[in-house]
């Protein structure tokens, strides 16, 4: 049994102090603002779609802020699964860390979750009016993490994964987030 | 009780709620100190090898802080311009404690490098062990050695022979600067 974490600005701990920063590294604001339009907090409801046809639905938040300088924006992702069915995680959290990778226009990511004992790596990119981060799942499949119909207040994201070597995508969970502080 | 990180608190809009912990998640505790101890302030003089012999020297600061309800801990490195006297970021290592293999997963995400290194890192005897691999694919290893509450060595070294002789690329001297 675990309770929350007892509430506590996390600008009172060293290493947040010296890890966040308030905006964007200024020579790279353009490229870095792909992920910084997301800094703030943001409310979610969520939907997965299991292997056996069923849903799960689940609903959390998710924190994003500027890091390092101003050249990575790390989120963290909170979660409870609101009709897990049996096997299920009924809880979920996590945080990526994400930099522009001037040499590639390209965005690394690295999601980390220790409760769901994941390390996923993805490369990510802006693609028509959505933002796309590729990688492989723990069974070596691909999979897309696909931002779209983002606006200042909203979002929507959603997870495909592809058994086919991407000739045909199975989505996995949707998201739908709206921004619950403002930026400034 | 289910197990949801962070706070309802309204805080600086740029704080990322939810990321820093204050402690161990307390069933883990022993496993997790391995990395625990070291959380604080700690300003270290390092040593860069170079290929020709020589050698490149610098200061800077390294911070250690619990993360995700106490189950990671994530530090931040950061080198001192000499021209400046200013602390720059070069990176961040997210790491967590994972009981099914008895190690820790760690990764190193630095933007001033453009790379993202993963390990996995045990306590060997007095050492604490970060095996990974280099951007070229040569065996890596990172030790934490020497270990004090509040001093440390820590040391880079790899390998292209296949493990048959290790050379060390990076030294650093660690001292605790505050709590």
């Amino acid at each position: 049994m675990q309770t929350a974490a007892k509430p506590v600005d996390s600008t009172e701990r060293p290493v947040m102090r010296s890890l966040e920063t308030d905006g964007p590294y200024p020579e790279l604001k353009d490229k870095l603002m792909l992920f910084g339009q997301f800094a703030g907090s943001w409310q979610y409801e969520s939907q997965y779609f299991l292997p056996d046809g069923s849903t799960a639905r689940a609903k959390g938040e998710i924190h994003f802020g500027w890091i390092l300088g101003g050249t990575a924006i790390q989120d963290v992702m909170t979660g409870v699964v609101l009709n897990p069915p049996p096997g299920f995680p009924r809880t979920g959290f996590g945080t990526m860390v994400r930099f522009y990778d001037p040499k590639i226009d390209a965005w690394h990511c690295v999601w980390v979750a220790p409760l769901s004992r994941v390390v996923q790596t993805f490369t990510a990119r802006r693609v028509g009016d959505e933002i796309i981060l590729e990688g492989k799942n723990a069974e070596g499949f691909l999979e897309r993490w696909i931002f779209s119909e983002i606006t200042p207040e909203s979002f929507q994201w959603r997870a495909v994964e592809s058994r086919d070597k991407g000739q045909t995508w199975h989505l996995d969970q949707r998201i739908w987030a709206v921004r619950i502080s403002p930026e400034k | 009780m289910m197990e949801v990180a962070g706070s309802q608190e309204p805080s600086h809009v740029w704080t990322i709620k939810g990321l820093g912990a204050d402690g161990p998640y307390p069933e883990l505790k022993e496993k997790l100190m391995l990395f625990g101890q070291f959380v604080g302030d700690w300003e270290m003089d390092a040593h860069y090898r170079q290929p020709d012999g020589t050698e490149i020297k610098a200061k800077g600061e390294i911070h250690f802080g619990w993360i995700l309800n106490g189950r990671g801990v994530q530090d931040v490195w950061m080198s001192k311009d000499q021209r400046t006297g200013k602390s720059i970021p070069s990176g961040t290592t997210v790491r967590y404690y994972e009981p099914k293999i008895d190690a820790w997963h760690s990764i190193w995400i630095s933007p001033k490098q453009g790379i993202v290194q993963s390990f996995v890192a045990r306590k060997e005897g007095d050492e604490i062990v970060l095996r990974g691999e280099t951007k070229e694919g040569y065996p890596e290893h990172w030790i934490f050695s020497e270990i004090t509450p509040v001093s440390f060595r820590w040391r880079a070294v790899e390998s292209r022979d296949k493990e048959r002789s290790w050379t060390l690329t990076e030294e650093m001297h660690v001292r605790r600067s505050g709590p």
